[in-house]
């Protein structure tokens, strides 16, 4: 116990990335085979069963309609982790094109892409992706749309940076020089040269977009049902705190684990890969 | 200097014209005006169509929004879709609680964090290290909610020490409003905390390592001294930066801290008239927000050039 | 259109608040479970627990129902309710409606001052509803009105009268809910705009101050005309959104009463000792499904009638209302003088139901969009639905809508199948004629039935509640046959407070009374 303590404690980035990648890969498998894996049909109701205690047969007790949550936790990771996954995916491919074409145009028309950027990046991203489903409604695209959004600015901004400071170097003058196309430097040369800051950061932004869809989920923003969702849970297990503490208990742990584990690969995977501790800045 | 404020000032302007166009343009892109909102289930046709023709609802999405620009340059932030109140009256009445929300959670997140990231850099790799990057660990993985739930759960419900939720003005009752405020301010500054922490340990930590900390000690300096004037010094100016780029994430915060603890704040009044569709609140809102965000930054880029000689403002 | 003049006189030397207080003393082994049959104490400060929304205080603007739970300690409305929805003397002592029914009549008390020391008089009521009525004002109250009412006339400073277009018996329920709160004339004149946050009544509270989205502030009003009222020298309202938090605060006293408390947390309300729970009975608010009839593919009877025959209420009712409230038979809830008695509604019979969606055309199931208000009590009752549907072939593709513009998507007609809820009115004619005749305005099914039409038009003109009666009757056992709206529930609705608190009372019109409240010392 002492050994892993020091060796967890101390942030090894080996330790920080197999613990997180271990945990997120059981949230995948979950994700992947979803309800089958667990006891019940997490949607069939039993008026009978309602409210029950966590017990054998209902390892983590029932919810107001008598569904088993245990098995609702396990069909939820695969709303989360799309949620998590396909947002932030959405968010850095668009976040990259911007900064790409921006960091290489440059020019007027790029200077006010970056400042639309700056402008999305001050205002509180909560509330961007709140004003985002208020008003086009909820669904689970819309939600995943608006944590999308959120990204945007900081991919763009990160993306633009690099290519800036990469442009000076000398093989991308010496690829321009060669007479390459633009859009072929941007392709061959400057991405996977960016490419371990966005898998840092976009593994970060994961543990991120799930607890940003809870908090939606909290002001009742969040993935609508019969879709089921740790935060939309975690929602309906506040109403029910003194009744049915399992449900939140079970739900908050959930995206506990998972936003954790994200952060820790995150933060190995950043000591590992770009070695730059000063990056922790965030 | 100047060109520099100049530049940041233009910057946060064109940051407030594309905002407040960017949710006008949604905010009517779906469901249209508000009136049927405003008038309740009550009203008759007659009486809707009036108060469309009256607030100009008729008129296509863009000529409402610059008309709603141009009386802003007159100094008009127009009124309220619900209460009717003035909008600038409505924010001004709420402006305190966040300012004080926000305040408070700065600073215990400041207290704690360095607190926190110091004990953590002074034994490392122990037990007690250990432990704070748990803590810290929940500050930035547990839905912020939960952890207000908890909270209320345990010292409003169970020990019955500090209020559930509501707020009292300052002026009436000082002591009353700081207990009110306890819950909340610890709720929302649980994310940053953690994140001070953590940079304060590795910050500490990697100037323990440094060649001036090795001198200093070389040279005899006690060991305390080092630590609070060589080492940490140097490991609060990216404190500094962090606490500048949070700021409108502690704003975003604010809107659930708020909601979940009923404190009148403009947090609660942005989802509030978001979800009302309440046109001019939701613009006043969003200047102020822009505004707050964009001033703190450049006090935080001040106090940075205050700080470290190195950088010039300019 | 025999209308007789219809007198309601009060009684010399009774007050309302005794009226009300005797009602109380009646009713209190069955509200509270002990009789309180003591002298109220005075002073003291009542603490509310409130719901949350209320935007302004001025009642010719209120839409919200938090905003009435103030409005009736401000304000006096020209004429009251009881509980069981009979219309009682307030501001008027007494009315007399001329035989042909088109002109009313109101004797007023004398005496009465607002709070800023104006005195109440005809003038200022003609003033109050002519300001209703003005177009220009643009008060959503204008439709309970203006149907009907021509003008106002002052007979003399005691004295007005309602010249009508056509005789109009729900006139005087009207007159006890919004439409007819009496504001202070100046002091909209002096507050203009922002009236609504300083309103001035003549009520039994004063107005002291309103914190959006936190608190309102109200004291005695000395010069109050009710002799010996209000008990209270202070009231405070705050604001606790979360209906679990706002029943907890009363068990750890932060306040002392809080309504609108979910139905769940009642058992472990009940269990403390320093509690009293009051549910009201019979409930009074409903929930439906509703659809568009006039168009695909609602217009199929054959298939709402399936969809009625499919749902279990008393499922419905054990488990999201924890077995509180009654199973809905129709637009009536129970206890209302316009209730059938006798009317079934649908039961539940998921083979029958079968066999209905089979003849409407849909032998394999039916699958359509259902629209659901996002909170956590809609979307327990729609996924409970959904359950149910399921069983009989039925699915609903929900589709959240906020809160907020769930009853303008509704009434704009810009959702097809969804739920809602009604209160009901002090009159019949109130949610009959705007739900179901098709001219009313709130009528969103697009159900038109002619019959039904001129039953309610024919009811409205008689002023006698027993005429009207039969009428209604027909009415609503036509409109529950037809199924523009599928009755599931009728809710329970609950207040907690301490025991200190005495003499709640409730109104089927679900606002709490608070100013006839005293607490125990």
């Amino acid at each position: 116990m002492r050994r892993w303590t020091r060796e967890f404690g101390s942030g090894k980035p080996a330790v920080q990335v197999s613990v997180g990648a271990a945990v997120i890969g059981v949230a995948l498998v979950l994700a992947a085979f979803g309800a089958r894996l667990g006891p019940y049909d997490p949607l069939r109701y039993d008026p009978r069963e309602v409210l029950t205690r966590p017990s054998v047969a209902h390892l983590l007790g029932t919810d107001p309609l008598g569904r088993d949550v245990f098995s609702q936790i396990i069909g939820g990771a695969r709303i989360s982790m799309v949620v998590g996954i396909v947002s932030v995916l959405g968010g850095l491919g668009a976040g990259t094109a911007i900064g790409l074409v921006a960091g290489t145009l440059r020019g007027r028309g790029a200077d006010v892409l970056m400042r639309a950027m700056d402008a999305l990046l001050v205002f509180p991203s909560l509330v961007l992706a709140l004003a985002i489903t208020a008003f086009l409604g909820v669904s689970l695209w819309n939600v995943i749309g608006a944590l999308a959004v959120t990204f945007v600015p900081t991919f763009a901004i990160l993306v633009r940076g690099e290519v800036l400071s990469l442009r000076e170097r000398e093989f991308i003058t010496a690829a321009g020089a060669l007479g390459v196309g633009r859009l072929r430097i941007m392709w061959r040369h400057l991405l996977p040269n960016v490419s371990d800051v966005l898998l840092v950061q976009a593994s970060f932004g994961v543990g991120t977009a799930i607890l940003t869809e809870a908090s939606l989920s909290f002001l009742g923003l969040g993935v609508p049902p019969p879709a089921l969702s740790w935060g939309r849970m975690l929602r309906e297990g506040y109403s029910y705190l003194l009744l049915a503490p399992w449900i939140s208990v079970a739900s908050g742990a959930a995206i506990f684990l998972v936003a954790l584990a994200f952060q820790m690969f995150s933060d190995g995977l950043r000591d590992v890969l770009v070695r730059r501790p000063g990056a922790a800045a965030r | 200097m100047w060109v520099f404020v100049l530049r940041r000032i233009a910057t946060m302007l064109f940051a407030i014209l594309f905002l407040t166009a960017l949710i006008f343009v949604l905010m009517q892109a779906v469901l249209g005006d508000p009136v049927v909102l405003m008038l309740g289930r009550d009203a008759d046709p007659a009486t809707v169509a009036r108060l469309r023709q009256d607030l100009g609802f008729n008129r296509p999405t863009h000529v409402q929004y610059l008309d709603w620009l141009g009386r802003l340059l007159q100094g008009d932030w127009g009124r309220s879709f619900r209460t009717p109140q003035p909008v600038l009256e409505a924010i001004i009445a709420r402006l305190p609680v966040t300012l004080e929300l926000t305040f408070l959670s700065l600073v215990v997140a400041v207290a704690l964090g360095v607190g926190l990231g110091v004990l953590a850099a002074v034994r490392p790799y122990t037990r007690l290290d250990f432990g704070i990057s748990l803590l810290t660990a929940f500050g930035t993985a547990m839905p912020n909610f939960w952890i207000a739930i908890l909270l209320i759960l345990v010292f409003a419900l169970h020990l019955r020490v500090l209020p559930s939720s509501g707020s009292i003005p300052f002026v009436e009752d000082p002591l009353g409003n700081l207990r009110a405020m306890v819950l909340p301010a610890i709720t929302l500054s649980a994310a940053y905390f953690s994140n001070v922490a953590r940079l304060t340990r590795a910050k500490i930590l990697e100037a323990l390592e440094s060649e001036y900390v090795r001198t200093a000690r070389a040279k005899g300096v006690r060991e305390a001294r080092v630590l609070l004037v060589h080492a940490l010094r140097n490991s609060l100016l990216p404190v500094l930066s962090v606490l500048g780029v949070s700021i409108s994430r502690l704003f975003g915060g604010a809107v659930v801290t708020e909601t979940i603890f009923a404190l009148p704040g403009i947090g609660i009044l942005l989802v509030d008239s978001i979800l009302s569709r309440d046109f001019p609140v939701v613009q006043g809102v969003i200047i102020v927000i822009t505004v707050g965000v964009f001033l703190t930054n450049f006090l935080v880029e001040l106090a940075y050039a205050a700080v470290d000689p190195r950088i010039r403002i300019g | 259109m025999a209308a007789t003049a219809t007198t309601h006189t009060r009684p010399t030397g009774i007050t309302v608040g005794a009226l009300i207080l005797a009602l109380a003393g009646v009713l209190a082994p069955t509200i509270a479970g002990r009789a309180d049959a003591q002298t109220p104490v005075r002073g003291g400060t009542l603490r509310i627990g409130w719901i949350p929304d209320a935007k302004t205080l001025d009642p010719h603007f209120s839409v919200q129902f938090a905003e009435r739970h103030v409005l009736y300690l401000v304000f006096n409305t020209l004429v009251g309710l009881d509980k069981s929805f009979n219309v009682i003397p307030e501001l008027a002592r007494s009315w007399q409606v001329a035989p042909d029914g088109k002109r009313v009549t109101f004797q007023l008390q004398r005496g009465v001052k607002f709070h800023d020391g104006t005195d109440f008089t005809a003038e200022v009521v003609k003033w109050n509803i002519d300001r209703i009525l003005d177009p220009a004002t643009k008060s959503p109250q204008r439709s309970q009105l203006e149907p009907a009412v021509a003008a106002v006339s002052v007979v003399d400073p005691y004295t007005v009268a309602f010249e009508m277009k056509k005789p109009f018996a729900p006139l005087l329920a009207a007159l006890a809910e919004r439409p007819g709160f009496i504001v202070s004339p100046a002091a909209v004149k002096k507050w203009g705009e922002n009236f609504g946050q300083h309103p001035v009544g003549t009520g039994p509270f004063r107005f002291v101050d309103f914190v959006q989205d936190s608190r309102v502030t109200l004291e005695r009003f000395d010069g109050y005309w009710e002799k010996g009222k209000p008990y209270f020298d202070k009231v405070v309202y705050h604001v606790v959104p979360d209906p679990t938090v706002r029943s907890t605060m009363v068990r750890t006293g932060e306040v002392d009463i809080a309504t609108d408390v979910e139905a769940k947390d009642v058992p472990l309300l009940q269990a403390d000792q320093n509690l009293r729970v009051s549910e009201m009975k019979p409930p009074a608010r409903w929930t439906v499904l509703q659809w568009q009839v006039d168009k695909p593919p609602f217009n199929n009877k054959a298939l709402r009638e399936a969809i009625a025959l499919g749902i279990n209420r008393e499922e419905l009712k054990q488990v999201l209302l924890r077995g509180f409230g009654e199973v809905a038979r129709g637009v009536a809830t129970p206890g209302l003088w316009w209730q059938d008695p006798n009317l079934k509604g649908y039961g539940y019979n998921p083979e029958l139901a079968k066999k209905k969606l089979a003849e409407a055309g849909y032998p394999n199931g039916f699958r359509y969009k259902f629209a659901v208000e996002n909170t956590s009590q809609w979307i327990r009752q729609a996924e409970l639905l959904q359950g149910q549907l399921q069983k009989i072939n039925v699915t609903l593709d929900f589709e959240l809508v906020n809160t907020a513009d769930a009853y303008a998507l509704i009434v704009q007609r810009k959702t097809n199948w969804t739920h809602t809820r009604w209160t009901q009115r002090a009159d019949p004619h109130g949610l009959f004629y705007i739900l179901f005749h098709s001219k009313g305005f709130a009528n969103s099914t697009g159900y038109s039935n002619p019959k039904v039409n001129e039953l309610l038009d024919r009811a409205a003109v008689i002023y006698e509640p027993e005429r009207r009666k039969p009428l209604y009757h027909e009415a609503e056992r036509l409109i529950v046959e037809d199924a523009p709206y599928v009755f599931l529930n009728y809710t329970a609705e609950f207040a907690v407070m301490s025991r200190k608190v005495q003499n709640w009372v409730w109104v089927p019109d679900l606002i709490p009374r608070f100013r006839d409240l005293w607490l125990e010392k």
